[in-house]
């Protein structure tokens, strides 16, 4: 069993968020937020990004990265 | 507890243990900072020094029994302390700097006498330990430190609660600054370069903007600003319209301080208080701190992605971004920036700090703004990343604001230019209705004074108020 990785899936806007979602939780894609201003899912799956990224409306899978500014006494921030 | 003001009998009580415990010698250092005439910042340094939890100056308050004033001034007077007399001064108005190396100031109307930690901890101070029932003296208190009640009040439960120590480190500094900034206690350059260039007026960065010769507000815009939250209290912001919403499982509240300085300079007032200069630029907006990094600064792109989305559904006109990470640009920030500009929003992001590196997710994404960093001669930040870049803005000695009880912090970093351009987007948007969305990205680049170095260094040069 893969490890389950934390994913960012940006869709198309060629068909309803909600038929996309369906789509990812039948390939185990637990669904984490809808973000329907901007059209992305985020949430978790062992899943090939290959079989998430064919389905149909999905423009990109990506990991979800971490950000980091530094600590506040940092020089430069 | 943090003041232990309880009246001891000083026997076996607290001012008498610690009388003993700090003569012991290794405190010399700090006791010439307790005489009775030392000015209350140096009496704050040894507070600070001796790291102790408490807010006690060091000196010590007797208390006369009813009656036995005079008969208890004298009494110091034979253990061979110099007293000073509040008597002899006019209206008898005696100063504590006026004293001069009296070792106790007695106030005889109130039946009281003020006595400096060098000669609390001579072996004087022994005498005391054991007060004779025929003694004139009722009490001995350690003198605490009062701060004015403003002061305590944008401290709240931090004072109360938390470290002190961090609370006077926190007034001290914020006392120095009102020391430079009337001129005075000149001892010496300042701590560090970077805290003493303030001045009366407004902050370089808004002088180079073009800020305060704008009649501009920034009225009825929305800001959003995606950082480490905002200080909710700050005294600065009292009254302002702020929406507010956590996307990392933490309370809105900035213990980082990141989020409070871009909001600062984005949103923050027309007039400080005091000889704070202005460091706020949209100072009429509607503010809407979305936080998307932890109190220690980290999140994550989902997170972060979350926080655009709210921006973006509540219509904010400007959406600051002074995060980012290496890679990219990312389709998932692509399509944000793309909806925010459908949306008739605009997202400006920060270039990033790993200069001469190349511009950072979000700000190299092709729909979202990215803003490189100038110095105050207006030449490129060293650390200021470059490729991708829309337009510049100040960011190396920025002076904004900070949670309390620091209040005001002078830092540097892209983070920094990014919400000048905020601040100056909100401000044009306030102009038209029609400057929205790539409009107001159009307008921003138009009217930016240029600098005669490269694109990928400035953009189109230095962002400018209406």
């Amino acid at each position: 069993m893969a490890e389950k990785k934390k994913l960012i899936i940006t869709t198309s806007g060629d068909r309803p968020l909600s038929a996309i979602k369906k789509d990812l939780a039948k390939r185990g894609f637990a669904v984490g937020q809808v973000l329907k201003e901007i059209g992305i899912i985020t949430g978790t799956s062992s899943a090939a990004i290959e079989k998430l990224r064919a389905i149909p409306g999905v423009d990109d899978v990506s990991p979800d990265e971490s950000v980091d500014i530094g600590p506040p006494d940092a020089p430069v921030m | 507890m943090a003041t232990k003001k309880g009246r001891k009998r000083a026997a076996g009580g607290a001012a008498a243990s610690r009388a003993r415990s700090t003569s012991a010698g290794t405190r010399a250092s700090n006791a010439s900072a307790t005489r009775t005439s030392s000015p209350v910042d140096e009496m704050l340094l040894a507070a600070l020094e001796r790291g102790g939890d408490s807010f006690e100056t060091g000196r010590y308050l007797v208390t006369f029994k009813e009656g036995a004033t005079e008969e208890g001034i004298q009494s110091l007077g034979v253990q061979g302390m110099r007293v000073a007399d509040a008597r002899d001064f006019t209206d008898q108005a005696a100063t504590l700097e006026d004293v001069g190396d009296a070792d106790v100031v007695a106030f005889p109307e109130i039946g009281v006498a003020l006595i400096g930690g060098d000669a609390a901890q001579s072996s004087a101070m022994s005498t005391f330990a054991e007060i004779a029932s025929d003694s004139p003296i009722e009490s001995i208190d350690p003198e605490s430190f009062v701060f004015a009640e403003e002061y305590l009040r944008g401290l709240g439960e931090a004072a109360e609660s938390s470290n002190p120590g961090e609370y006077l480190r926190g007034f001290l500094r914020a006392a120095e600054t009102i020391a430079r900034d009337l001129g005075v206690g000149g001892q010496g350059p300042p701590e560090t370069e970077q805290e003493g260039v303030q001045v009366l007026g407004a902050t370089w960065g808004l002088n180079a903007c073009k800020v305060p010769p704008s009649v501009r507000s920034g009225n009825g815009i929305k800001v959003a600003i995606l950082d480490t939250g905002f200080d909710l209290g700050h005294p600065d912001f009292v009254g302002r319209p702020i929406v507010s919403k956590t996307f990392v499982g933490q309370p809105v509240q900035d213990l980082h301080g990141h989020g409070t300085h871009t909001t600062g300079t984005a949103c923050g007032p027309k007039a400080p208080p005091g000889t704070t200069p202005r460091y706020g630029i949209g100072y009429r907006t509607s503010i809407f701190v979305g936080k998307v990094l932890t109190n220690s600064g980290t999140g994550t792109s989902a997170g972060i992605l979350a926080g655009m989305n709210w921006a973006i559904a509540n219509r904010c006109t400007v959406i600051n971004m002074s995060l980012g990470g290496p890679g990219g640009p990312f389709p998932f920030y692509t399509a944000a920036g793309q909806a925010a500009l459908n949306n008739g929003c605009l997202i400006i992001a920060a270039a990033g700090n790993s200069g001469p590196g190349p511009t950072i997710a979000p700000a190299n994404s092709p729909t979202i703004m990215s803003v490189a960093s100038l110095d105050p001669n207006l030449t490129p930040s060293s650390f200021s990343c470059r490729g991708k870049i829309e337009i510049a803005a100040p960011g190396r000695d920025v002076f904004s604001s900070w949670p309390r009880p620091t209040r005001y912090k002078t830092i540097s970093g892209t983070s920094m230019a990014c919400p000048h351009v905020v601040g100056c987007g909100a401000l044009w948007a306030e102009t038209s209705s029609t400057l929205r969305g790539m409009n107001l990205w159009n307008k921003l680049r138009a009217t930016a004074r240029s600098l005669p170095f490269p694109v990928t260094q400035v953009g189109r040069g230095l962002v400018q108020a209406p």
